[in-house]
């Protein structure tokens, strides 16, 4: 048997299989996007580029693509012009279901069954063709996750498999597939056409279907016990749905966007673990250190810098720093201790790891993610808040907390710096400006500028404009801030925030930033004295509960 | 309009977007009914009749779809709309209204309210900005929502959000990628049952002379722009960035209108009347233009060194037959055979035998950002094209959303790309 790849659901692996194909589900992440950029652009569906840069590997010769979208159109175009591959077949699916939709799609089925026979020499069996009809696979019996929205990467599935404490199911358009075996009737092929159109649009519906209310089935399922919603960068099609749903799922959502590359395991694994913390499945007491000591630490290992917290046994602050994290995680945590007044590692009971970095701190007693711990300090300190604003140097979060200071709901910013403090810190670099002249300059602005790229790179280049147009550094700072804000505020409203605000984060430090996102948001944000200890305060009192769990 | 005054007046919107968005929307529809006037009684100079004519229909249209509610049809661009004209159902084009938005500095606050409810930033941003008008409260409610799969994805998406967000009717006219005779019924089914759903909606009966004379104007307005075409191959003339977008309007939304018709029998008079003279390069120009970028504006519009002659979202139903006496069979057909039907191939072929018909030196094929369906064919339509001769620039921006946009670029690309043509001579 010969391999042939598809991609989508509604693709007619039964029939090509029947023909002595052997259908491959094409879902694996690329390395790169040299040559699929190059033969088309890099604004371009990163799942259809995947699928181009294994081609061109030579990791499939035979190619079955369905017309599901304008990336999947082009990628057929593209591939059907360089004329490579030995098969290359494009279904054309409807985008209704009913019944001139149904004929329309026996007619593609017919034309493929033709095509793909002529292609192979095995003659059309229909004994074989219903024979090719295999059982879904059962869902697991117990509570599970599932991945849901657009097709997930393999790489990325099974990572999500190995830190998910629940098993998790493949819902996504690429996944989710189940043609139901042909009733008993007449076995010549057009009729077995007609059938297998009706069994092939009887799916649950993708979002590129005209009527999706089907789609409900798909969340009402025994035993789901939680969404990770996945959306493909440059593919549109599921944040809409994620949007509608997010507002009417009862179940917990997480949603992660995925560029088809091999995810850095940092981000994903936070992510997923704050999820899993909220579902209140795994928020394991951390191991308590051997030592008696009479204080715990929280050591927040961020991508700048890396902030501890220490606390008496009472909860009492004892001594806290903020040190440069550096190139390795566990120097900049050593750092950290290092410039602690009068504590020594010796002297703490436990000590709680959180932050990108939190797995590579070797005398760490436990680990929680910055989402939890940040919720936890920020709740500490101030009760009354119910949506936290944490900027970093990398990340942006919006956390959501109930009355209890438990997180609700969080979302955080994708791969791109816009909106974090990178963002800002490479503009006051461009601006010749240290970060405390930027905070102030943001306030004493004249003329109301707008920076309207999102974009570092863009915003870059604008900013440089407005410097060869003579405008003051006051105003440029105070259009950078304003960007910083308005990407901010859209983060607030995924996460469905509202008042009262407050603000974590090295960035709260920046008191123009601060202005401009409460003028966007109407309300005053709450920042402590050290806004960007927030983190570290949460780890230090995760680490005061295993301490007094234990006794 | 003054640059500075259009700046104010986008401002002035944008300030009472989120407390008074009924005020906006007055404010947009006013200035809207201003240009339609202007439009009419003082047209700027140098401009062509046939341009300001249609302006000074549009105009009010646009005004139109910010007024009362249950007024219009919200279509998109390759939705065939005889059956609205001739139910006396006025038409309202996303693309338009963002163009227009666009045209008065006020797109940005809509772009961020579609944004901020989570419509990803890699849409399209004609329909990012429509979507944010419709959920700011700026846009009332169409009588019902209309849309065919033609030409991308984000008809789907947006269509259906929108048909949510209003609780109004849906129609949805699947366009097959093949044009077989059975793909052909295939649509024009779809389209008789959107007969019945229109009448459905608005309550009224459909008139089969009506619908017979929308299709004799299309006919004549078809007609008349091919002529016009075949004309221009052999004139040169300084038009605005914006006349091929509302080329596109006459040929699409408001196809089967005689206002349409009249537009282009216009335009071919008045070119009829130019000398036969070619002047600076000539460009052939792939999807929408970013006409409200004033750096492309003085470089393809101002400079005197080059024109763009035609854009292929003008002509990409052209060479359909259309018989008044099988109204739904000839729409269906400028559905099935359109240029952006059918694989890259054809859009491609059409815009080269284009090229060559309109003595074109090069083509520029504009990659709107969000437009998958453009950028995924763009490499493959500047070899096919350059292999045939027609050097080609791709050209990303944007053509609403200054926010992805990097100015300074665009135009040393554009520059670049001039100085490659004129060294060519």
């Amino acid at each position: 048997m010969s391999e042939i790849g598809y991609t989508c659901k509604y693709t007619p692996v039964e029939l090509l299989r029947a023909l002595g194909g052997q259908p491959v589900l094409l879902n694996r992440e690329a390395e790169e996007f040299t040559f699929s950029e190059g033969v088309t652009h890099n604004h371009f569906c990163c799942h259809a580029k995947a699928v181009l840069e294994h081609c061109k590997q030579g990791g499939v010769r035979q190619l079955v693509l369905v017309n599901c979208c304008d990336s999947v159109r082009r990628t057929y175009d593209v591939l059907l012009a360089r004329g490579e591959l030995d098969f290359l077949f494009l279904l054309d699916l409807p985008h209704h279901d009913g019944p001139c939709a149904r004929e329309r799609l026996k007619a593609e089925l017919l034309r493929l069954a033709a095509e793909y026979g002529a292609f192979t020499g095995v003659p059309f069996d229909p004994a074989a063709f219903r024979a090719a009809f295999a059982p879904p696979a059962p869902l697991p019996a117990g509570p599970y996750l599932a991945v849901v929205g657009a097709r997930v990467g393999a790489g990325l599935l099974e990572q999500l498999r190995r830190q998910s404490p629940l098993p998790v199911e493949d819902f996504t358009c690429g996944g989710n597939r189940a043609a139901a075996p042909l009733p008993e009737g007449e076995d010549n092929l057009e009729a077995l056409m007609d059938a297998y159109a009706a069994a092939l649009l009887g799916q649950i519906p993708c979002l590129r279907m005209d009527e999706i209310a089907g789609r409900q089935a798909l969340f009402n399922r025994p035993g789901l016990a939680g969404l990770i919603y996945h959306t493909v960068k440059f593919c549109d099609y599921y944040s809409f749905e994620y949007e509608t749903l997010r507002h009417e799922t009862a179940l917990p959502i997480l949603k992660i966007e995925s560029d088809f590359t091999p995810q850095p395991a940092g981000q994903l694994a936070t992510r997923l673990a704050a999820f899993v913390e909220r579902l209140g499945l795994q928020i394991q007491a951390p191991a308590v250190h051997t030592a008696r000591g009479q204080y715990v630490a929280g050591i927040d290992s961020g991508s700048t810098t890396t902030n501890v917290v220490v606390l008496d046994l009472q909860g009492n602050l004892k001594a806290s720093a903020i040190v440069r994290t550096g190139p390795k995680a566990s120097v900049g945590a050593e750092k950290a201790f290092a410039a602690l007044a009068g504590c020594m590692l010796e002297d703490m009971a436990a000590v709680v790891a959180t932050g990108y970095g939190r797995g590579s701190i070797p005398f760490a007693t436990g680990q929680v993610t910055e989402i939890t711990c940040h919720a936890r300090g920020a709740h500490h300190l101030n009760p009354a808040a119910r949506t936290i604003v944490d900027i970093g140097g990398q990340d942006s979060k919006v956390i959501c907390l109930d009355g209890e200071g438990a997180v609700t709901n969080f979302v955080m910013n994708d791969k791109c710096a816009a909106g974090t403090g990178r963002f800002l810190e490479m503009m006051a670099r461009t601006l010749e400006l240290s970060l405390p002249d930027m905070s102030q300059m943001g306030l004493r602005w004249q003329q109301d500028l707008t920076i309207s790229s999102m974009c570092t790179v863009f915003a870059e280049s604008e900013v440089i404009s407005l410097i060869a147009d003579n405008h003051s550094a006051q105003d440029i700072v105070h259009g950078l801030n304003k960007a910083v804000a308005s990407k901010t505020a859209a983060l607030v409203s995924r996460a469905g925030g509202t008042g009262p605000y407050m603000m974590t984060g090295g960035v709260a430090r920046n008191r123009g930033v601060v202005a401009a996102l409460e003028e966007r948001l109407g309300a005053p944000l709450w920042v402590a004295d050290e806004p960007d200890l927030s983190g570290a305060l949460g780890a230090a009192l995760f680490a005061l509960d295993s301490v007094r769990a234990e006794q | 309009m003054n640059e500075n005054v259009v700046r104010t007046f986008g401002q002035l919107v944008a300030r009472q977007l989120p407390a008074h968005p009924e005020r906006a929307r007055r404010l947009l529809s006013t200035a809207y009914q201003f240009v339609g006037a202007q439009m009419r009684y003082v047209p700027p100079k140098g401009m062509l009749r046939a341009r300001s004519y249609l302006q000074g229909v549009t105009s009010p249209l646009m005004a139109k779809a910010l007024g009362r509610a249950g007024q219009c049809a919200c279509v998109n661009v390759f939705m065939p709309c005889e059956l609205l004209h001739a139910l006396d159902i006025t038409p309202m084009l996303p693309e338009g209204l963002s163009c227009y938005l666009v045209s008065t500095a006020a797109e940005r606050p809509f772009i961020e309210i579609a944004e901020e409810r989570g419509v990803p930033e890699s849409y399209c941003s004609y329909h990012k900005l429509l979507l944010g008008l419709a959920e700011s409260g700026v846009m009332p409610a169409p009588l019902c929502v209309l849309n065919t799969s033609l030409a991308c994805d984000a008809n789907q998406l947006t269509f259906r959000r929108l048909a949510q967000h209003y609780q109004v009717p849906r129609f949805t006219v699947d366009v097959p990628l093949a044009d077989s005779p059975a793909d052909l019924a295939y649509v024009a089914g779809q389209l008789r049952e959107m007969g019945a759903f229109l009448e459905q909606c608005s309550g009224k009966k459909l008139d089969k002379g009506k619908l017979r004379q929308a299709l004799v104007h299309s006919a004549a307005t078809a007609e008349d722009y091919r002529q016009y075409l075949r004309l221009r191959a052999k004139r040169s003339q300084r038009e605005e960035m914006s006349a091929e977008m509302f080329s596109m309007l006459a040929l699409h939304m408001l196809l089967g209108t005689p206002q349409a018709a009249r537009h282009a029998a216009l335009l071919r008079q008045e070119t009829a009347r130019l000398p036969e003279k070619l002047e600076g390069r000539r460009i052939l120009w792939m999807h929408t233009l970013p006409h409200w970028q004033s750096s492309m504006h003085e470089i393809l519009c101002l400079s005197g060194r080059c024109e763009v002659v035609s854009c292929d979202m003008t002509f990409d139903g052209l060479s359909s037959a259309i018989d008044p006496d099988r109204p739904y069979e000839s729409m269906a057909r400028r559905l099935v055979e359109s240029g952006y039907n059918g694989g890259a191939r054809r859009r491609v072929e059409r815009a080269l035998e284009m090229a060559k018909a309109l003595n074109c030196h090069g083509v520029i094929y504009f990659c709107h950002w969000g437009c998958k369906q453009t950028s995924g064919a763009a490499q493959y339509a500047k070899q096919t094209l350059e292999a045939a001769g027609f050097p080609t620039l791709v050209l990303d921006g944007d053509g609403c959303d200054s926010g992805n946009v990097n100015d300074g670029q665009m135009v040393t690309r554009l520059q670049a790309f001039l100085e490659q043509l004129e060294g060519q001579a």
